[in-house]
């Protein structure tokens, strides 16, 4: 097993996301860096059930090596939420501009 | 089969689109109706299994008839009987008051169902990424139900607890995958069972996922140093969005809390216990929300400041560990949602007939409205604690707990908090009662304020009142869920 994987990969991008959430003060930027997290989660989350050489969990002649279909299912689920949350936040942010003309959090703490 | 568990739920949820078809038919206030129908209809349900709940048993419902481990299983037990029957009381005194309030269209008692029903969801569930699901589902309507009024300020605080909870939710999603890979299951008896193993192979991995947990957690019942939303979305909320806020969200966050860490680090695993943690975040929380709520010139923004204390005081009781601990700190929750929602409702008809909504503006209001000025005083006595409010019992039994562990000082501390927490009501009761002469907003036109809103002021005093004076009547059900609770 490579250490460049799925979940390695899942955790550094997490952790990108967190930074930009702390860190940018562009509204968007935030939002952006939102739904970087929730896809890190979830490429991590798939990556659980993933077995190198194995199919979808389709049984078509008994004995298959399979991957954990579970994951996929609740990841599924996990992308509906996230995309949601991206476009309620966007929807925000826009918003925001129309009502403050400016989507710096630096700014809209002034006013 | 009983089909109770999942009825409660999904009642309210089907009730959340019956609301936009009622536009199409004649009955006048059509939404309202069916919102208050929902509920009771839910109500009945969970009170149809009261009796044999609280004798000790525990309702399993399987969605589709799929057994726990491989399905997703709902549980009626005594800590989620105590949990439904607050969400739905508190739910049905929201609807009440929302329904004087005539801006609230049909749109507003969709999203307050789908809140609803996501709560009950929360409390009712034992897998644990349906427990995710539902916890987005409450997170995403109360969003739009804080930005409702579409003004400058509430929509900036709807985008901060965005943020601030979305990021939290997906370090909850990053625990639940690392426990799915450690041990195959979703299901949270399970999860419990191999729990011990796990610890035993690598100890570092329990703590990583318990401060996740701890992380998410905290930012939805507003532990210190996570709180920094509240303020702003419980001051810039719809008045009765604010006691959906205070009342039910946060208390959704301590009921995952008191569920998963009890469940899965029930016996003391680390070195530094669950207790631990929870009672000095605990005394963390309540200082400064204290502190914080002295210096607030708004009263909602006070009001707020005050639940991070109150929720303080809940954190302290879990904290405590021991069974009279976690008695008293469920009364509080449910004395808390009770007391707070009403002093928001209160707060609310103050505001909307003045126009003013700072403390230094509403001196001498006593002469213009004195019922709901007393109603303020009698809750804001409730919350601090004096007899013969129901405030006061919850607070003894935390306190008593904390003497009889002997952790005297806590016990100080708390004694500190309380004082404190006089001390910033009687400054609001202070200036409501100056002898200034009170003069209204002139630009402003009052809202006329219908007699559902004073009605369910009085009720919500009144069950203070009654608590207060007779605890025994609830003894029952709270000791029950302790119980469920250290199991």
């Amino acid at each position: 097993m490579t250490i460049i994987n799925g979940l390695t990969i899942g955790i550094i991008t997490i952790l990108i996301g967190i930074y930009g959430i702390l860190t940018k003060r562009n509204l968007i930027k935030m939002v952006m860096c939102l739904y970087i997290m929730n896809s890190s989660v979830i490429l991590f989350f798939i990556s659980l059930g993933y077995r190198s050489g194995a199919q979808a969990a389709i049984v078509e002649n008994g004995d298959q090596l399979m991957v954990d279909p579970l994951p996929q299912a609740l990841m599924l689920t996990s992308i509906v939420i996230g995309l949601v949350i991206t476009s309620l936040g966007l929807a925000l942010a826009i918003k925001i501009y129309k009502e403050h003309s400016t989507i710096n959090t630096k700014r809209l703490i002034e006013k | 089969m009983n089909h109770a568990p999942i009825l409660i739920i999904t009642i309210p949820l089907f009730g959340a689109f019956l609301t936009h078809l009622t536009k199409y038919t004649k009955i006048k206030r059509g939404a309202e109706l069916v919102a208050f129908i929902c509920l009771l209809l839910s109500l009945l349900l969970l009170l149809s299994m009261g009796s044999s709940i609280l004798s000790g048993e525990k309702i399993t419902y399987n969605l589709g008839g799929w057994r726990a481990p491989l399905g997703i299983s709902l549980q009626v037990d005594g800590l989620s009987f105590f949990f439904a029957a607050l969400t739905l009381g508190i739910g049905l005194a929201i609807t009440t008051y929302s329904l004087g309030i005539y801006i609230f269209a049909r749109r507003y008692y969709s999203l307050l169902l789908i809140a609803l029903s996501g709560i009950l969801g929360i409390v009712l569930t034992r897998d644990i990424f349906n427990l995710y699901v539902f916890f987005e589902i409450v997170a995403v309507a109360s969003y739009v139900l804080i930005s409702y009024k579409h003004k400058p300020r509430t929509i900036k605080a709807s985008f901060k607890y965005l943020i601030m909870a979305e990021s939290s939710w997906v370090l909850f999603l990053l625990a639940i995958a690392i426990l799915y890979g450690l041990t195959g299951t979703l299901n949270m008896d399970s999860i419990a069972h191999q729990m011990p193993t796990i610890y035993q192979a690598d100890p570092k991995i329990v703590i990583v996922i318990f401060s996740l947990m701890l992380v998410a957690f905290g930012i939805k019942c507003g532990m210190f140093p996570m709180h920094t939303w509240i303020p702003e979305a419980h001051s810039q909320a719809p008045t009765p969005v604010s006691g959906l806020l205070s009342g039910l969200i946060l208390k959704a966050g301590l009921y995952a809390m008191l569920r998963i860490f009890f469940l899965f680090w029930g016996a003391t695993l680390f070195m530094l216990s669950i207790e631990t943690v929870l009672l000095y975040l605990g005394l963390a929380t309540l200082l400064l929300g204290a502190g914080m709520a002295l210096a607030q010139n708004e009263v909602k923004k006070l009001l707020a400041y005050s639940s991070i204390n109150q929720i303080g005081f809940i954190l302290v009781g879990i904290g405590i560990g021991t069974e009279l601990g976690l008695t008293g700190a469920l009364f509080h929750i449910l004395n808390h949602s009770i007391i707070k929602t009403g002093l928001f409702f209160c707060a609310g008809i103050i505001v909307s007939q003045t126009g003013f909504w700072k403390i230094s503006q509403l001196r001498g209001v006593s002469k213009a409205m004195l019922s709901m000025t007393i109603a303020f005083i009698l809750l804001s006595l409730a919350v601090i604690g004096i007899p013969p409010f129901n405030g006061f019992v919850s607070k003894l039994l935390i306190i008593t707990a904390t003497i009889q562990t002997q952790k005297y000082w806590v016990a100080v501390i708390l004694f500190f908090g309380i004082l404190l927490s006089a001390a910033y009501y009687f400054k609001v009761i202070q200036s409501f009662f100056a002898k200034d002469e009170f003069v209204t907003n002139r630009d402003f036109t009052p809202r006329p304020v219908g007699r559902f809103e004073h009605v369910t002021v009085y009720v919500l005093v009144l069950a203070c009142l009654v608590i207060g004076l007779f605890p025994d009547l609830l003894r029952n059900m709270v000791t029950l869920a302790a119980k469920v609770v250290l199991q």
